[in-house]
């Protein structure tokens, strides 16, 4: 399938996701997953920055409608974004030469789990850290910001695995 | 001039993440002092429509449970329906050749009855999607009520969907009074967990109890007074404080609400013009 037609798929599947199925399962009062940030894992890395920067600001635009949150998931996924090829860089050497998309076989499994849980932590500190917009109940914070990265590791990273074992 | 050029055309990524951030910090910013644009909410109807969809298949597992709630509520106005009526004919007889009374003006109410389409609960700020719109007679400001409960007011609307905004939301504050001793104040949520609430500015003069209601003051012309609101789960007052710290257990179980009806005041703009004219 044409590279283009492909990320546009995988947006629309992991946004409906999140919103018609993450959203409505509350597991615990804290914990507030994030799955879809899976796609902009997988956005190819020959994108120019530009072209990232827009397509991570327009990603969190859509899951701001679907949230009546203007501007939260958008600054969060245009952090991401930007921080994506500078987390890429340092912590794979070659990178120029990668012509797939991200993932275990492409990074290596220790670099990737990194990549995931560096820019996961990233995406939930921003989201969390401007929808509090506080430091008030700081250990209230930090205990949603953990359960809820760790739910969304284990699903991007669960997700990439059974990916490419197919 | 060439310099300068050169210089955003080198760093031209960075900058355009800073525009982009600052858009974001932007819009966040005004979301939350004014209405945003239906087209950029969840009362938008591409989304609405999807959201409706899901809550149909949602609704099926749900069915038996909201069927036994509403026949118990169904029960309960017919009751309610007959006391009325034993009174009006006893207080028609009493009253029999004298000049008819007006029902007081605040009270002329209309309820209209909507599903809830999409939810959340575990948010810091919640917010309440509904199938109905500015074409079945909703307008933003209204209150919304469930049959246990208060729930919110109307934020958005859209011809037929209007989001609400819930009590678990810090942007909205219910003006709640004690039904023992008429106290009001404001009833805010801390963003924490869905069944509580904390109520504020209670002086410590007054007498608190574990298991106090709290009703809808009335006091707005959003709610009408004395619509149920909560129970005090547990006050404290340390020695130097001049106000109760005030744990409120909410009416609403915001996690199982399926049915709300919101409140069209047929009197709010005659009210409203009248304030306006001092």
């Amino acid at each position: 399938m044409n590279i283009v037609a492909k990320n546009i798929l995988r947006l629309v599947i992991v946004v409906l996701l999140q919103v018609l199925v993450v959203n409505n399962i509350a597991l615990l009062s804290f914990c507030d997953p994030l799955i879809y940030i899976y796609f902009l894992f997988l956005l190819p890395l020959s994108l120019p920055r530009w072209a990232e920067l827009l397509i991570g600001f327009s990603a969190g635009l859509v899951m701001d409608i679907f949230c009546n949150s203007l501007g939260l998931h958008a600054a969060a996924c245009t952090l991401f974004s930007y921080l994506r090829p500078i987390v890429v860089s340092t912590l794979v050497s070659d990178y120029e030469r990668i012509t797939g998309e991200p993932g275990f076989s492409t990074f290596g499994p220790a670099a990737f789990v990194k990549y995931t849980v560096i820019l996961t932590l990233v995406h939930h500190c921003a989201y969390f850290l401007l929808e509090s917009f506080s430091f008030a109940h700081i250990g209230w914070l930090l205990l949603r910001i953990v359960t809820s990265s760790l739910f969304s590791i284990v699903v991007v990273l669960t997700a990439v695995l059974i990916r490419e074992r197919k | 001039m060439n310099n300068l050029l050169k210089f955003f055309i080198r760093f031209h990524v960075f900058f355009l993440f800073l525009l982009l951030e600052t858009g974001c910090v932007v819009m966040l910013i005004a979301s939350q002092n004014y209405q945003q644009s239906v087209f950029l909410s969840s009362a938008n109807g591409v989304v609405a429509r999807l959201y409706s969809a899901s809550n149909s298949v949602i609704e099926f597992f749900r069915m038996k449970g909201d069927n036994a709630r509403l026949a118990e509520e169904n029960s309960h106005l017919l009751n309610r329906i007959n006391e009325l009526e034993n009174e009006l004919t006893e207080q028609n007889e009493r009253l029999a050749g004298i000049e008819p009374v007006f029902a007081p003006a605040e009270n002329e109410l209309r309820y209209i009855s909507a599903k809830v389409i999409n939810l959340t609960t575990n948010r810091l700020k919640n917010y309440i999607t509904i199938n109905k719109g500015s074409r079945d007679g909703i307008e933003p400001g209204m209150g919304v009520v469930s049959p246990s409960g208060a729930v919110g007011v109307v934020k958005n609307v859209s011809e037929k969907f209007a989001v609400i905004v819930p009590i678990l939301n810090p942007d909205f504050q219910l003006n709640c009074r004690f039904k023992k001793n008429d106290y009001v104040g404001p009833l805010v949520w801390n963003g924490i967990d869905y069944r509580y609430a904390a109520l504020h500015d209670i002086a410590r003069h007054v007498e608190v109890q574990d298991g106090d209601t709290l009703v809808t003051s009335g006091l707005t012309a959003t709610f009408p007074k004395g619509v149920m609101v909560g129970t005090v789960e547990s006050s404290k007052l340390s020695e130097s404080d001049a106000y109760y710290d005030i744990k409120v257990e909410l009416a609403v179980n915001f996690r199982t609400l399926t049915y709300v009806q919101v409140i069209k005041n047929a009197n709010i703009n005659e009210q409203r013009q009248l304030e306006s004219m001092q």
